[in-house]
Order: C-alpha cells, then sequence, then structure tokens
C-alpha cells in the first residue's frame, strides 16, 4: 500500500547519513533570551502613566469582613510604591524557590517567585470589592484589560488572613475551527491562545473548541488594608506554599540600590520599571525603564575579566562599531536586522558593564556621556537611577 | 530555580533531543541546511516556554510540536514565500530490494504543501493517530483527516505511481476511509 511506501521513504530518511549539524544550543538560549528582554522591553509601551491613571480611576477597596480571630492587619501601604523598594521579602521565599525578576512599577509590582508562578502585588486603592467581586487593574505585563474575579471559595488563612481562590479560566483555541473570542479593544474577534476569561466578552467555538484553566492555584488575598496580592501557581499546594511565608512591607528589604545612573535628564523623566535579574555570573544587574527608551541596564561581574557587552542582550549582533564617548570607548549595536533598538555599551566603566538601549543611535551616543558609573563599593550607590 | 539552573536543564535536555529533531526536521524540509534552520528556530522557541514544558508530563511532545507548528507556519510567512530554494533534491540510491524501487516517493514528497508533509510524517513516522495529529498541529481532526487523503491522492496522480496505485484495490480510490481507518 502506499501508507507503507511512505513510511518506507521515512525510515529511509531517517537511517540517511546526516552532515554535521549546523545548530548552536547556546545561540538558541542567548537568542531566546534576548527575545524575553525584548518582551520585557516592549512593556516600555504600556507607560507608568496608564498605571497611574488606572490608579487614579480605581475606586477604594472594601475590605472584606476579617474572620474571627485573625490577625490585624500590618500598616497599610501606600497608593504607589517605589521603584526602589522592593515590597516582597524574596529571601523568606521556601528553599529552593529562585528569585528571578521583580518587576517595580507604581501601584503594582510583579514578582517570579519561582519557574512558571507569578506574584502581582497591587497597593493600597488598586483593587476594589464590591459584592465579592473584586476588581483589580491590568497587569501592565501581560494582559490587557481591567480583571474582574469573583471570590467564592475560600482556601484558608494566609498571615492569618482570608485568602480567597480565584477562578482564573484561560480561554485555548483549537485550530481553524476552534474559537473565537471577542475582546473589547482588540480590533476583531481573536483566536489567541491564553486569553482569561474574564476579558472576553464573546465566545464562539467549534465543536472542537476547547478551554481550560492554565493556573489552577491561583490565590488572592489582602496583604496590607486595601492592598492585594495575587498569586498565579500551577497547583493550590503550591500557591499556599508559596504563599504562607512571604513578608511584606517597607521593613522587608533594604532599599535597591543602583551603580549607575542617567544623569542630566529632565525632570519629567521618572523610572517606571527596574527589572532585577539575579544572575551568577554577574552580582546584580537593571534594566531601569522610565516609560519612553533609553533603558539603562548594568551589571557587576564577579570576575571583571569576564565583563563583556555582548554577554546580554544576545547575538546575532548587527551594525557593530566602536565610538569614544567621553574618554570611554563604547561598542554600538542592534540586535535585530531591523535596527528598531540600538544599544551603547561600555564593558567596563569603573568595574560596572553598561548598557543603554533606545531607538535613536545619534541620541543614544549623546545620552551616553550622561551615564555615571559609581563604582562597585555599594556605599557609593545611588538610591534613584535618574537624575536632574 | 535560577535563571542559570533553568537555562543549564533546558541545555541537557535541547542536547539530548538534538539528534532526532534534526532527523524529523530533515523529513519535513527534506533539505538538511532548512532542517538544522527549523530545529534552531525550535531550540530557540522551546527556550521561550521553557517554563511550561518542563512542567509539563511529556516535554518531548511539547518540543516536537513547536518543531511541527513552526513547520507549518514558517511556510505561510512571506518570507517563505518570496524565497525559493532552488536546485534539486538530494539524490539518494533507493534500497535495490525494495519493490517500489521504480518509483521514488520522496521526491514527490518533498513536492506536497508543507501542512500535507506534516501530516505524513505525524501520521506515516510518528504513529499518531488523527487526534493527536490533529492536537500537535492546533488544527482540527477532520483538517488531518483531509490533508491526510489530498495528500495521498496527490501522491497517487503522480506519474508512475497511478498504475502501481491501481494495483492497491477499489480502497484506494476511497482515501477518506482509509484515513478515517488508521485513527
Amino acid at each position: 500500500m502506499l501508507e507503507n511506501d511512505i513510511a518506507a521513504v521515512y525510515e529511509r530518511m531517517a537511517q540517511a547519513e546526516a552532515p554535521p549539524p549546523q545548530i548552536s544550543i547556546p545561540a538558541a538560549t542567548r537568542r531566546g533570551q534576548a527575545r524575553r528582554r525584548a518582551r520585557r522591553l516592549t512593556v516600555i509601551a504600556t507607560p507608568v502613566l496608564a498605571a497611574a491613571a488606572v490608579a487614579g480611576i480605581a475606586v477604594a477597596s472594601l475590605v472584606p469582613a476579617a474572620s474571627p480571630g485573625s490577625a490585624p492587619l500590618p500598616p497599610a501601604t501606600g497608593t504607589a510604591f517605589s521603584v526602589a523598594q522592593p515590597e516582597l521579602d524574596m529571601q523568606t521565599l521556601p528553599a529552593g524557590t529562585g528569585r528571578e525578576v521583580a518587576f517595580l512599577a507604581p501601584g503594582y509590582q510583579l514578582y517570579v517567585p519561582h519557574q512558571g508562578q507569578e506574584l502581582e502585588l497591587l497597593a493600597q486603592g488598586q483593587c476594589s470589592l464590591v459584592a465579592g467581586r473584586l476588581t483589580c487593574p491590568k497587569n501592565p505585563y501581560a494582559s490587557v484589560l481591567p480583571r474582574t474575579f469573583r471570590l467564592r471559595h475560600t482556601a484558608g488563612l494566609v498571615h492569618g488572613h482570608r485568602s480567597y481562590w480565584v477562578p482564573r479560566t484561560y480561554l485555548y483555541a483549537s485550530g481553524e475551527t476552534g474559537c473565537r473570542f471577542t475582546v473589547p479593544g482588540k480590533p476583531r474577534t481573536t483566536k489567541d491562545s491564553g486569553i482569561a476569561s474574564s476579558h472576553v466578552t464573546q465566545t464562539r467555538c467549534g465543536k472542537h473548541g476547547k478551554q481550560w484553566s492554565a493556573y489552577d492555584g491561583t490565590l488572592a488575598w489582602q496583604f496590607a488594608p486595601g492592598s492585594w496580592a495575587l498569586l498565579e501557581a500551577r497547583t493550590p499546594a503550591i500557591a499556599l506554599a508559596l504563599a504562607r511565608p512571604l513578608k511584606f512591607g517597607d521593613h522587608a528589604n533594604p532599599p535597591t540600590r543602583f551603580p549607575a545612573v542617567l544623569a542630566g535628564q529632565p525632570s519629567s523623566v521618572r523610572v517606571g520599571v527596574v527589572n532585577l535579574e539575579p544572575n551568577r555570573s554577574r552580582l546584580g544587574s537593571a534594566a531601569i525603564f522610565t516609560g519612553s527608551t533609553p533603558v539603562l541596564s548594568w551589571a557587576i561581574y564577579r570576575h571583571p575579566g569576564t565583563a563583556s557587552c555582548t554577554d546580554v542582550p544576545a547575538p546575532p549582533y548587527h551594525g557593530v562599531t566602536t565610538a569614544m564617548v567621553n574618554s570611554t570607548r563604547v561598542v554600538i549595536f542592534h540586535i535585530h536586522s531591523v535596527p528598531l533598538l540600538w544599544t551603547v555599551c561600555a564593558p567596563d566603566m569603573s568595574g560596572v558593564t553598561i548598557w543603554l538601549t533606545g531607538s535613536d543611535k545619534s541620541a543614544l551616543l549623546r545620552q551616553f556621556a550622561d551615564v555615571q558609573s559609581l563604582g562597585t563599593n555599594p556605599a557609593g550607590w545611588a538610591s534613584y537611577p535618574v537624575r536632574p | 530555580m535560577t535563571a542559570t539552573d533553568r537555562d543549564r536543564d533546558y541545555a541537557e535536555f535541547i542536547g539530548g533531543q538534538l539528534s532526532a529533531l534534526r532527523r524529523l526536521a530533515y523529513m519535513l524540509c527534506h533539505d538538511w541546511h532548512r532542517a538544522d534552520d527549523l530545529v534552531q528556530v525550535t531550540a530557540t522557541r522551546l527556550y521561550l516556554h521553557w517554563g511550561k514544558a518542563a512542567a509539563s508530563s511529556n516535554p518531548d511532545a511539547y518540543m516536537r510540536t513547536i518543531l511541527f507548528r513552526e513547520f507549518v507556519h514558517e511556510q505561510r510567512t512571506s518570507w517563505a514565500r518570496r524565497v525559493t530554494v532552488t536546485g534539486d533534491l538530494p539524490v539518494r540510491p533507493a534500497p535495490q530490494a525494495d519493490p517500489d524501487a521504480a518509483v521514488d516517493l520522496e521526491p514527490r514528497i518533498a513536492a506536497l504543501p508543507p501542512r500535507q508533509r506534516a501530516v505524513l510524517v505525524l501520521r506515516f513516522y510518528c504513529d499518531q493517530s488523527v487526534a493527536q495529529a490533529a492536537g500537535i498541529l492546533g488544527c482540527s481532526e477532520g483538517n488531518v483527516k483531509s490533508q491526510t487523503a489530498r495528500a495521498l491522492a496527490a501522491l497517487r496522480q503522480s506519474p508512475g505511481i497511478q498504475a502501481y496505485a491501481g494495483e492497491t484495490g477499489p480502497e484506494s480510490r476511497h482515501p477518506y476511509r482509509e484515513v478515517t481507518d488508521h485513527a
């Protein structure tokens, strides 16, 4: 039969002598890292003003009745978080969990306490609780719309306070005859997968449409009056294990300090997001988004001799040139074949490797003259990475 | 898990799968260079989704799904439409003992549309059921059946195969029924 012959052809191809592979796993890793970084850069398009506007619109939350015997809530946090003051003490996470990323923005902080889990912290006034419905503003890094959750099922005590399981069904489309979702704010129906059901106003599914919950363990609780935490975990057990040891508040962490600053900026430039990425090869690094370009990143290498401009972002690099800026030799390149974002990098400015990324190459070179390295001694570091 | 641990786990996994992945890509592309490109893209995409893949019960299947979908998707892009790979397919001696030595199917399979090629590889090399193939390609089972039927029909229409196909009996004129038998 023809089918058997086709199978025979494939067997033959499977046994054919293969030439040496032209595949590089390190390159795939670096490119993957670059794409993850690029994804994060896209949050620049979600300016801080949006979060501030949402904060202004959001009505004060109503605190659900505390259960008898529950402990008093810690002091209220401010209506906006500080970019230099993580609200969550990540050192209290269970042993073995990672502390990969922390995004900080006014009114909103996002942590990845462990692979596949996300913790959102929303400052006082960001979410409102009315008639058992918790409405929180959009996640500026992932989703597109305000979210409303029905808090139906209690999940036990977290920090002595009632917590709730949040039904977070994500809708997935399956192929050409799957579901089509109508999402307000999008120009037309979409087949995108992974849309939170709370965003979808209309669904049209063929018989092959599927939907399931991506996160079975999404937990919501107040970590301070009117301040809500939303923890997405793969299972309820993981969610509770991660949530219970967490500590919050201004005293949970020492402030983040910065070994590089962008000076000479207009007073309107504010830091929107700090992306902290602990890495074994670097003692610390951060990307500082100001709501528009440029983006300032820095790293201090455990072994200074390994400092490299081409560690992050990842290859393939294009248009690589060098230049002198204020007696500092810098490398200039862009990552993608289309130069949407240029990077100017100094591998060693008083022991600190510094990248400045933006869309305008010549403007970046001018701005790089305003970058100041504060050296490797934390005593000399700044508490805010932008100066007038 | 730190970023470095994540990267190490990923590198170990993909390193172990590379050979099998290349061969699978070669069956789809019928060209080692394009196969390597496809595997490279797959490896990058797997890195992006490594969290989910590692947490899934079957990371191999996750990776294979990325490969197949990337292959089908790549062929839809304007780049694939613009760029025509010229040159003959590599000539490979057919086994002499093989009864169909006179009819080399490989170039004819290579000439099929990408989605049909993907379906054939899934059905006749990976031994996936119609439902499994549909899940991997992200399409309906009916779509898999029709693509398989069209691919088989196209191969039967190829010169040199028509006569051969005529010998296989009346069922070969009803490819849809044949395909469903494989489900």
